[in-house]
Formats: C-alpha cells, structure tokens, sequence
C-alpha cells in the first residue's frame, strides 16, 4: 500500500534546557520515583519549526512532593515546509502523524539523557525516565 | 578556505545621515510595510500559491504583487480587506504576529510499583516491553511501572 504521507524533510535545530530542580528530601531513604511527563508540541510558521517541550517530574508516590523537575525545548527545522505541510480550511497546519511520534520519541529520549547526565551522583540517579513507546498510545 | 574573521560593523556617514533624517513615524511606517510584505509572502507560499494564482483571486495583476510583496505598497483598507478575504483572515490578522500552534499536548503519570531502593551503582536489567501499555519495562523491581494515565489536551 502506496504511503501517501510527504516525506518530511527536518533537522534537529536546537535543545534548550529551560529549567531543572532538585528538592532533596530531608531524612529519607531514596524515595520511589514518579513521573509526572508532558509532551506538547508547537508549530512555530515563521522560522518554520516543530518544538516539542517535554517537561518531566519526578514525584512521591502520593504525588504531593517533586523530587525534581526538568524541562526541555527540542527544536526541529522544517526544511520542505510548505510541501510537507497543507493548510486545512481553518487556517491550521495538518502534520503528519508519523513525524510527530519520531520527534515525540526523539525529545523523550534527549530528556531522558538530559535527566540522566544533570541528575548523576544526586539522589535522583536511579530517577531513569521510562521508555515509553509513543505509537502505541493511542491518545498520541 | 575558511574565513574565521568576525564580521565587521560598517559606519557610512552618508547612510548614518539618511537614518538621522528619517522621523519615527517614517521608520514605524517603513516597518509595517515590510513586515505586511513579508507576511504576505509567507501566506502566498502557505497557501502554494503562484503569483499569478494570488494576483487572481485578488483581480490584480502579478505586477502589482510583486510591487507589494517589495514593501513600498501603501496600502488602502479596501484593498487590506480584499486581500484578507482571500486568506480566509481578518484584517487584524495580516497583522498579527502568527502565534505558535498547539499540535498536541499529552499528560502521562508512570507510577513506580515497588518501594525498594536500588544502589546507584547497580546495573538496570534486561529491557522488555509491556504491549499492552506502550511503557519498556525493566527486570530491575525497582524501576518497573504501571500503567500510564492519560489527559490528553489535544487543541
């Protein structure tokens, strides 16, 4: 079966880090780790580019307590942007949804080396973000 | 080869002499005109319109959009709310900074499942993958998890 998705041509651009925690509790053994993960993704038409920003935070179980917290901009320039994408009839741009799960993954794991490189020697080294396999959720 | 040499800042004092002579209000009025321009040329190729094709649908001529894609068209309302109306926009729009749009927006919650602290040293276990949930797990108790929960926001 013929794909009729255009292939999207993209580079990754840019990854800011936009703010990172750590909260170490007073007293206690190396908690269990939460994750509380957002993933949003934003099209930016001028400088035609997809940032998803994934902002992660690791929580206690009864989730009233942030261990850490830390967000990412991934920036990824569009190169054939107006081929790739079209305008729908409310002015807003139809993105293919496999480039949308590549670049979701593709944040999550820059995030989850982020974690792993900032969070090293605290006690949030155990704190490893899940794979999660974005695909499969189908909310995604 | 590759010039490593810094741009330099030019001074021209005839150029410094035409900017000391333009007023404010020629330098705000030059600047809505280029930045009209350039959105309209970033409509056009959003739409994948030719020139002609827009110069059409505006009953004007692809000469006449070239001089207002050059940025030195003084635009009449009449024909800022022609032209919007083939953009399917308002007028105010042609002049809007394009906000970002929000393709998607997902919530997850990964909750651990046992309480056992692991040494920072320990190696993780051998990956494998839940199909039902979409989330890796790993043999290493301490780093499996539940189900993700889900609000999904999408706008």
């Amino acid at each position: 079966m013929e794909n009729s998705e255009p292939k999207t041509e993209y580079h990754l651009k840019g990854i800011e880090l936009i703010r990172c925690t750590i909260n170490t509790p007073e007293g206690t053994p190396a908690p269990n780790f939460n994750f509380s993960i957002s993933l949003q993704t934003q099209l930016d038409v001028m400088p035609r580019t997809l940032t998803v920003i994934v902002n992660v935070d690791v929580i206690s179980d009864d989730q009233k307590n942030v261990f850490g917290s830390i967000s990412v901009n991934n920036v990824y320039q569009i190169i054939n942007f107006e081929e790739a994408f079209k305008l729908d009839t409310q002015n807003q741009y139809e993105i293919p949804p496999k480039l949308l799960e590549v670049i979701g993954s593709t944040s999550l794991s820059t995030t989850r080396g982020i974690m792993y490189s900032l969070f090293k020697g605290t006690f949030l080294n155990n704190a490893l973000l899940p794979l999660i396999d974005l695909p499969k959720l189908k909310q995604y | 080869m590759k010039n490593n040499k810094p741009a330099r800042k030019h001074s021209s004092a005839f150029v410094n002499q035409l900017l000391a002579e333009t007023s404010d209000v020629e330098k705000a009025q030059i600047n809505n005109r280029m930045t009209l321009a350039t959105r309209l040329d970033d409509l056009i190729a959003a739409k994948r319109w030719s020139k002609s094709e827009f110069a059409a649908k505006v009953g004007k001529s692809p000469s006449e959009i070239t001089k207002w894609l050059s940025g030195t068209q003084n635009f009449t309302i009449d024909t800022l709310t022609e032209i919007s109306l083939a953009f399917n926009l308002s007028v105010g729009e042609l002049f809007a900074d394009p906000r970002p749009q929000i393709i998607n927006h997902i919530n997850l919650l990964v909750k651990a499942i046992k309480s056992e602290p692991i040494p920072f040293n320990e190696s993780v276990g051998k990956k494998t993958i839940d199909s039902t949930s979409g989330i890796f797990n790993s043999n290493n108790p301490a780093l499996k998890f539940s189900l993700p929960t889900f609000n999904n926001a999408q706008s």
